[in-house]
C-alpha cells in the first residue's frame, strides 16, 4: 500500500512539473527574446559609434543582464580576439551552438538569430543597420505571439499536467 | 463485482469532464474531443468484462 502511495505522489508530481514546464516555458523563451533584443540596441549602437564587432560584443556582455546571452557575446568577443582566420559567422553558430541547450528559444527563434551571423562584422554599416532592424521587428512580433500564448494556454497546461496526473494513477490503481 | 471499480468510473468522469472544460475555455475543441474519447476508451476497457459476465448470464437464465 506504502509503496502504491508513493508511487501515486511520483506521478501526480511529475506530470504536474511537466504541466508547469510547458506552462511557463513561453515565459522563460519571452525573457530570453527580450535580452537578445537589448543586445540588439547595444550592437546597433556600437555600429553607429563606429565601434568594432570585438569592442561591441565586449559591450553587450558586460551590459545585458541574461548571463547565457552575455556568455554568448562573451564567446564571440574571445574566438574574435584570438584571430585564427575563422569566419565571424561560423564563430557566431558556434558560439549560439555552445549555449543552445541553456536557453529557452524555440528553432525558429535559432535559425533567425543563427542568421545574425551573415550580417556581423560587414563591411556595410548601413545593411547591417538594417538587417539588426528586421530583426528586432521578428523579436518584437514574436514577443507580442508569446504574451497572447503564455496568458491562453498557462492555466490550461498546469491543469492538464495535474489532472493527467491523477487520471493516470486512477486508470493504475 | 468490486466497488471500487463504481467509484473508478467516477472519478474518471469527474477528471476528464474538467479537462474537458478546461481544454474548450482555451479554444482546443478537437483536445478537448480526444480526451473525451479517451475517458470513454478506458472505462470501457474496464467494464467490457462485466458486460460479458451480463450476457454469459442472461443466456444462462433463458436458457439461449
Amino acid at each position: 500500500m506504502a509503496l502504491k502511495i508513493l508511487g501515486s505522489i511520483l506521478i501526480i508530481a511529475s506530470s504536474g512539473l511537466a504541466g508547469l514546464y510547458f506552462a511557463y516555458k513561453p515565459y522563460y523563451r519571452k525573457s530570453d527574446l527580450n535580452s537578445f533584443f537589448i543586445a540588439l540596441e547595444i550592437l546597433e549602437n556600437e555600429i553607429n559609434n563606429y565601434s568594432s564587432l570585438i569592442e561591441a560584443s565586449f559591450q553587450i556582455s558586460q551590459k545585458v543582464s541574461d548571463k547565457n546571452i552575455s556568455e554568448i557575446f562573451l564567446y564571440l568577443c574571445e574566438k574574435l580576439k584570438e584571430k585564427n582566420g575563422e569566419e565571424t559567422e561560423k564563430i557566431w553558430t558556434d558560439s549560439i551552438n555552445k549555449y543552445k541547450s541553456s536557453l529557452y528559444l524555440n528553432q525558429e527563434d535559432y535559425d533567425t538569430i543563427a542568421g545574425m551571423g551573415k550580417i556581423l562584422n560587414s563591411f556595410d554599416r548601413e545593411i547591417e543597420i538594417k538587417n539588426i532592424a528586421v530583426l528586432k521587428r521578428y523579436i518584437l512580433t514574436s514577443i507580442d505571439e508569446i504574451n497572447i500564448e503564455y496568458t491562453k494556454n498557462r492555466r490550461m497546461f498546469q491543469s492538464i499536467g495535474f489532472l493527467g496526473g491523477l487520471i493516470i494513477v486512477i486508470a493504475l490503481i | 463485482m468490486e466497488i471500487t471499480i463504481v467509484f473508478q468510473i467516477a472519478a474518471v468522469g469527474i477528471l476528464v469532464a474538467v479537462l474537458n472544460q478546461v481544454l474548450i475555455r482555451a479554444g482546443r475543441e478537437e483536445q478537448a474531443m480526444m480526451t473525451t474519447l479517451a475517458g470513454l476508451v478506458v472505462v470501457l476497457f474496464w467494464i467490457i468484462q462485466y458486460i460479458s459476465n451480463l450476457f454469459e448470464t442472461v443466456q444462462t437464465l433463458f436458457r439461449l
